[in-house]
């Protein structure tokens, strides 16, 4: 075993992620302005920035769904329970006493497990669970039946509304999470250079260095 | 007979609490309607965890700083 420089995060992941981060802001504000929390902008405004941002996260995540399924990358998200009590005994006692993550990562298991369970959550629950009612939301008119629908879009606007707070929660854990372990950039860089520290056996070592040129750091 | 421009409404004044349509009942207008309690879990569990990590952070901060000494 040998900690290297390993390319993690290709040229798409980090696009993914940093557009990501800015429609999911565009999104967040405009649509607790439409729900009546801030005037910062007029209604149509939001309602304008909410249908564009929205669009463009679904093409975006429609790219990221065919990326998971077509190279394999799914994988990293295969809930385990190998080390997830470490981890959990860390963010619990382990960080107080200033001890290190217990985490390495692997060349296929980049997140640590409770990331790994977390971030599988967020897709497959609470992401879709926000698409899927903000499609219908969006559709209204299409099946529309005057005040006999009433009922149902209420019940479409509060399952938007839940999962919006959903999000919210998860964002303020995901950038507090960033302060933790040695430093602010020691999180952050390898979601814009694309190489993170990461245990390779010496067959993966050799593997990547014969066949992927550029994927180890030098 | 069609208003004249000076009188054209925006979307907010019915998209808001208090606004023309707030006693019109049996529609779920965005902007105007919440479920009170949807909105008090939400905002619960949005301050609780802006709390649960300053908290958290603060005791990393002490502990560090202790260790130190």
């Amino acid at each position: 075993m040998a900690t290297r420089m390993v390319k993690v995060f290709n040229g798409f992941e980090r696009f993914w992620h940093w557009t990501q981060v800015i429609l999911v802001f565009l999104l967040v504000f405009s649509g607790f302005g439409i729900h009546g929390y801030h005037q910062l902008a007029s209604f149509d405004q939001m309602v304008f920035i909410h249908v564009i941002a929205a669009i463009g996260l679904m093409v975006l995540w429609v790219f990221a769904i065919f990326w998971h399924l077509t190279t394999g990358s799914w994988r990293h998200y295969v809930p385990t329970t190998n080390g997830l009590f470490k981890v959990i005994r860390y963010y619990a006692f382990d960080i107080f006493k200033g001890k290190d993550h217990p985490y390495r990562k692997h060349y296929w298991r980049k997140h640590n497990p409770l990331q790994a369970l977390t971030y599988l959550g967020v897709k497959l629950f609470l992401f879709p669970a926000i698409w899927f009612s903000g499609l219908v939301y969006l559709f209204y008119g299409l099946w529309s039946q005057g005040p006999a629908t009433s009922q149902a879009l209420e019940v479409v606007a509060l399952i938007h509304v839940a999962a919006a707070f959903g999000i919210v929660v998860f964002i303020i854990a995901h950038l507090y999470l960033l302060t933790t372990g040695h430093s602010l950039v020691d999180h952050v860089k390898p979601m814009i250079t694309g190489f993170d520290e990461v245990e390779l056996s010496e067959a993966e070592e050799a593997y990547l260095k014969e066949n992927e040129p550029g994927k180890i750091k030098d | 007979m069609v208003s004249p421009k000076e009188d054209a409404l925006t979307c907010q004044q019915c998209h808001m609490k208090e606004g023309r349509m707030k006693d019109v009942d049996g529609v779920y207008i965005p902007g105007r309607d919440s479920n009170v309690w949807l909105e008090r879990i939400g905002i619960f569990a949005v301050l609780a965890t802006l709390l649960g990590v300053l908290g958290h952070g603060l005791i990393r901060v002490v502990m560090s700083a202790r260790r130190k000494h």
